[in-house]
């Protein structure tokens, strides 16, 4: 088996979106979520002598955001009284609201749904991170970011047939990665 | 891409506007060009089925990417560390 090494430098480029997106649908808030990731490279960074290279880096990877994630859920928790559910109507008149106000949202998704996204979610970018990475990176902010054609060409400095053809070969490439994954 | 004649095109030209197809930036000509291509050509229309289904599904993921400034941050934070690693090592 080929041992697996880290490589610093290119953790951002190559996990970071993995990562964030591992950490928003766990924690709901952009700006968290951002810290995680960011705690995570670092604490990969300290312990990365511990790295005996068995699992590719992105496994460790998560491994490390898991425990971040528990962390962050134990610290809010440690403050007491938060989970519970506080009726704190004094008057008549209010009484009875506070049912209203604990009554589920109503999205049309149940929790399969939401873990069922998350897997396709993940296996969509695990399979970016196969193909060729600066087509990735073109694939990506075109589909997901929404940027527009000239905006993406001018980033990357490319004439517009360039960029169809490179979108071309991403999709294909995605769809038959995807085949395999997931369908 | 040349613009089509009468609406004949040819496959690769036919991915080309079915993939312009899958960002809503292909003309009215080009998409009618693919519906009469398609008519006739059955790997394009596997490809179109096929393409417009990864469309939905990248929907349906609803990925939430991280914007280039926050991974800057990150980059930056991270860089920081590395080279206060590298000095103390040394």
């Amino acid at each position: 088996m080929p041992k697996h090494k880290l490589d610093p430098n290119k953790w951002v480029d190559k996990y970071a979106d993995y990562l964030f997106n591992y950490a928003i649908v766990r924690v709901n808030d952009r700006e968290i979520a951002n810290d995680l990731v960011s705690e995570t490279f670092l604490a990969g960074l300290n312990s990365k002598d511990n790295f005996l290279g068995k699992a590719s880096e992105r496994t460790w990877l998560i491994s490390i955001l898991k425990r971040k994630v528990i962390d962050y859920y134990r610290r809010i928790n440690s403050q007491k009284g938060k989970a519970e559910v506080r009726i704190n109507y004094s008057d008549d008149e209010n009484n009875g609201e506070w049912l209203e106000e604990q009554v589920a949202d109503d999205f049309d998704r149940s929790a399969e749904d939401e873990m069922e996204n998350e897997e396709l979610r993940l296996a969509i970018l695990e399979c970016l991170d196969e193909i060729n990475p600066k087509h990735a990176a073109i694939f990506k902010m075109k589909t997901i970011d929404g940027a527009d054609t000239e905006a993406v060409c001018n980033e990357f400095k490319i004439t517009p047939s360039n960029l169809w053809v490179i979108i071309h070969r991403a999709r294909t490439a995605l769809a038959t990665c995807l085949e395999k994954k997931w369908l | 891409m040349q613009k089509p004649k009468f609406f004949i095109l040819n496959c690769s030209d036919a991915a080309n506007c079915c993939d312009k197809k899958e960002y809503n930036e292909a003309s009215i000509r080009e998409k009618t060009s693919i519906i009469i291509h398609n008519l006739f050509c059955k790997k394009c229309r596997d490809y179109s089925a096929k393409n417009s289904k990864l469309t939905q599904l990248i929907k349906k993921a609803r990925i939430k990417a991280c914007t280039s400034e926050e991974k800057r941050d990150i980059k930056e934070k991270l860089k920081q560390e590395i080279s206060k690693q590298g000095s103390s090592s040394s």
